[in-house]
């Protein structure tokens, strides 16, 4: 392909002045040559020149210039607009729109030809859904595998730590659950998770938030488990250690670095497509898409509490008693029904119940 | 965003191919045709824009939503598979795909900024800013010397960036240009600097609210200033070729500009807020309880509408605001024409359409708004573009040592 050569006339720009020069141009294997058209008062022929001319009379041309190849940087070849060739003497020449010696210089690359391509282009558009579909579905999760045994566990706890200071100095009350009973509860958690979660740095906190005391629990990375009264009320000892047996998943699993890393990723992955368009679109698809990992992680964690039964020998009913309770909170506090299930960060809490009736018919009745 | 709102701001400032320098004593520019520039200008420069120029080019964009589509594509799926590295190259091919089908008396623009730089600016801006967005987090120490790196290597790394931009842009075969004294982009760049670190420092040192409260009440009064001082270091420091830009800045236009924004944000605002309250009313009482869900919208729904009714009104008046006052030595003058209706109903229209196709539309609708935005701009001169002969800024030989140190911040940090 190489081997054929082009002519063509084309507008040149020397760099020097803005003034346009109509030239003619010959395109080789090798080399580009071209020269003023038409040709300056001093030449007498009124053709272009045949290609055998130019080889034969180059240094009586007037005007002539001749360059390697190698030396041009040459614009990409796009159709309907013409190719801009830079000359390494700093003058420019645009090759007209459609000419074959456009695409010849500017088209040969692969991704000017999938541009140019229509097909290709769509091709190029099943890969691009394909791999953001890959990345959410898989490669978020690997991407957090992989990056996850890399953060430094004192991360985790400086983190948590930090949090914890600042929940406890902003948000949250004193508990005011009976001393005995936090006493029994902690002493019973701590047997538990020596021998179910062996190895994690657990603590467990009490505290209010709000009037209510707040039907909640939640733990932080550094490994501190709350508890608010709201919930420590409600509850039955057995129904609290459930509830723990999940926020301890949490800390095992690191879901709180592993919800940061698959974050990050998803945010750097939705700027690169949507960015361009848009900041805000591509952080809010990130952010929906953050909150389905948080209700899996919530799933993760449901499983490490079912374990916990298992192992501890509890009713294998807890978890449902635990949920009916969370619902009932739920209802009181005024949310009827259960929202929209992609805008929420846990699984709906029918769901929830759900797999934990599932659990508890199957769990060995035996043991 | 960030990198849109630039480029599409920066196209239509490259191709300012031509205006008029009106004041006849000191023409800034070496024209090669001094009988052009001035003696029918007596009057000076606030009067060029009574003087009716002869010749009137419009600029032109002849890109297609279709071909965009397919860079685009490619772009995005070359950029993802690399994790990223490509993006500046994909940046490179979407800045002269813009710049090459802007066309000026039937001349393309190129861009011809180097990729490396690029990734290396976008790398260091990167850089830059995860740790500036950190470092108060860490400790006072850091912070404060974080605020130290920014404010010292800031202005310099933006100045670099403008002659990057300007200094890669091309029209008939000359480039563009930039350059600033350092006092210059110290003094133009810093005030805008401060104001937007401000708050977050007064943050981080724990100053009080009512403190904080009024720096950024002063940050708000000043914020069109200092953005004026900031077109006008842009500006004033440009040049096409050998010929010099030059922009006197109407501070008191400026000021308009923004307080038409915020009545146009009050009523605007004041408007959704009626109209969101009537709907999640009605809403309420058919959907019941999901409506507090619906609500959770209505702060959202509100700030789209008001990002669409104002962002079009802001770019057609900040466009017109800054063309109307700059102008090329020459005798080379600018008017920007832009309806902020039209802009909005691209916006509305065809934003809705790439909401629908869940960004796929988007190509098509960038190539929309920058049509409409380059097509806005009409260049005037008194002789016709054609017969106006402007030389290159200067012969660039091994010699030119200033530029070669200034040159290391010639980087392109935006996104």
């Amino acid at each position: 392909m190489r081997s054929q050569s082009y002519t063509a006339t084309a507008r040149w720009f020397d760099g020097v002045e803005n003034r346009p020069q109509e030239v003619r141009v010959r395109l080789s294997r090798h080399h580009l040559e071209f020269m003023p058209w038409p040709p300056r008062p001093q030449a007498s022929s009124s053709m272009p020149p045949s290609e055998a001319e130019l080889a034969a009379s180059r240094p009586s041309l007037p005007g002539l210039r001749r360059y390697t190849r190698k030396g041009l940087s040459v614009g990409e070849w796009w159709r309907g607009s013409p190719t801009p060739v830079g000359l390494p003497d700093g003058g420019t020449l645009w090759v007209p729109a459609d000419n074959a010696m456009g695409r010849a210089l500017g088209g040969q690359s692969l991704t000017t030809q999938l541009i140019s391509s229509w097909a290709m282009s769509l091709c190029c558009l099943v890969a691009l859904i394909a791999l953001v579909a890959w990345f959410d579905r898989q490669g978020a999760g690997l991407l957090a595998r992989v990056a996850l045994p890399l953060v430094p566990k004192q991360l985790d706890i400086a983190v948590g730590d930090k949090v914890e200071q600042e929940v406890t100095a902003r948000w949250l009350k004193p508990s005011t659950v009976a001393p005995a009973r936090q006493a029994a509860l902690r002493q019973r958690f701590e047997e538990i998770a020596g021998r179910t979660f062996p190895g994690q740095a657990l603590k467990l906190r009490f505290a209010r938030l709000g009037n209510s005391g707040g039907f909640n629990a939640f733990a932080l990375p550094n490994g501190t488990l709350f508890l608010l009264d709201g919930m420590t009320q409600d509850l039955s000892d057995d129904e609290v250690m459930a509830v723990l047996g999940h926020e301890a998943g949490h800390v095992k699993h690191r879901h709180a670095m592993r919800h940061l890393v698959q974050g990050i990723g998803l945010v750097a992955v939705a700027g690169v497509v949507m960015g361009d368009f848009s900041t805000v679109a591509a952080s809010s698809m990130a952010s929906v898409q953050t909150l389905r990992y948080g209700r899996n992680a919530e799933r993760e964690a449901d499983a490490e509490a079912q374990r916990l039964i298992l192992r501890e020998h509890l009713p294998n009913e807890t978890l449902v008693g635990v949920w009916l309770k969370l619902r009932d909170a739920m209802r009181r506090e005024g949310h009827t029904s259960e929202g929209v299930e992609w805008l929420s960060s846990h699984p709906p809490i029918s769901e929830r119940l759900e797999s934990a009736r599932r659990a508890a018919q199957n769990a060995d009745p035996v043991r | 965003m960030i990198e849109n709102k630039i480029e599409l701001e920066l196209l239509p400032k490259a191709p300012p191919a031509a205006p008029p320098a009106p004041m006849p004593p000191a023409p800034r520019a070496p024209v090669l045709k001094p009988a052009v520039a001035a003696p029918s200008e007596q009057a000076g420069p606030m009067a060029t824009g009574l003087l009716a120029k002869l010749h009137e080019q419009r600029l032109e964009f002849t890109g297609t939503g279709s071909e965009y589509f397919r860079i685009w594509v490619v772009n995005a799926l070359l950029t993802l598979a690399t994790l990223g590295v490509y993006s500046a190259w994909a940046k490179r091919r979407k800045a002269s795909w813009f710049a090459r089908h802007t066309l000026l008396a039937g001349d393309g623009f190129d861009f011809h900024g180097d990729p490396r730089r690029i990734l290396i600016g976008r790398v260091l801006a990167l850089a830059l800013l995860v740790c500036y967005g950190h470092a108060f987090e860490w400790s006072k120490g850091a912070g404060f010397a974080m605020l130290a790196v920014l404010y010292a290597f800031g202005p310099m790394l933006f100045a670099g960036a403008q002659r990057f931009k300007l200094g890669n842009t091309s029209w008939r075969g000359l480039r563009f240009g930039f350059q600033a004294s350092a006092a210059t982009v110290y003094a133009s760049c810093l005030p805008l600097l401060v104001a937007w670190t401000v708050v977050s420092v007064g943050a981080g040192m724990g100053l009080g609210p009512i403190v904080i409260g009024i720096a950024g009440l002063a940050v708000g009064l000043l914020f069109p200033l200092a953005h004026g001082w900031l077109k006008r270091f842009q500006h004033r420091h440009a040049r096409y070729g050998a010929l010099e830009f030059d922009f006197e800045l109407p501070v008191r236009k400026f000021y308009g500009l923004y307080l038409t924004l915020v009545g146009v944000g009050l009523l605007g605002g004041f408007v959704a807020g009626v109209i969101a309250a009537v709907a999640i009313g009605a809403l309420k009482a058919v959907l019941g309880a999901q409506a507090s869900l619906v609500a959770m919208f209505a702060p959202l729904a509100t700030m789209g509408v008001l990002w669409v009714i104002g962002w079009p009104i802001y770019i057609a008046r900040l466009q017109k605001l800054i063309w109307d006052n700059t102008r090329l030595a020459g005798g080379i003058e600018f008017a920007y024409q832009l309806p902020a209706f039209s802009l909005f109903k691209t916006v509305m229209g065809h934003g809705l359409l790439t909401v629908l196709t869940l960004g796929l539309y988007w190509p098509f609708l960038a190539v929309r708004i920058a049509k409409l935005r380059i097509e806005g701009m009409t260049v005037l001169s008194d002789e016709p573009l054609d017969a106006l002969v402007v030389r290159a800024a200067r012969r660039r030989g091994p010699g030119a040592v200033g530029d070669g140190v200034a040159d290391a911040f010639g980087l392109d940090i935006g996104w």
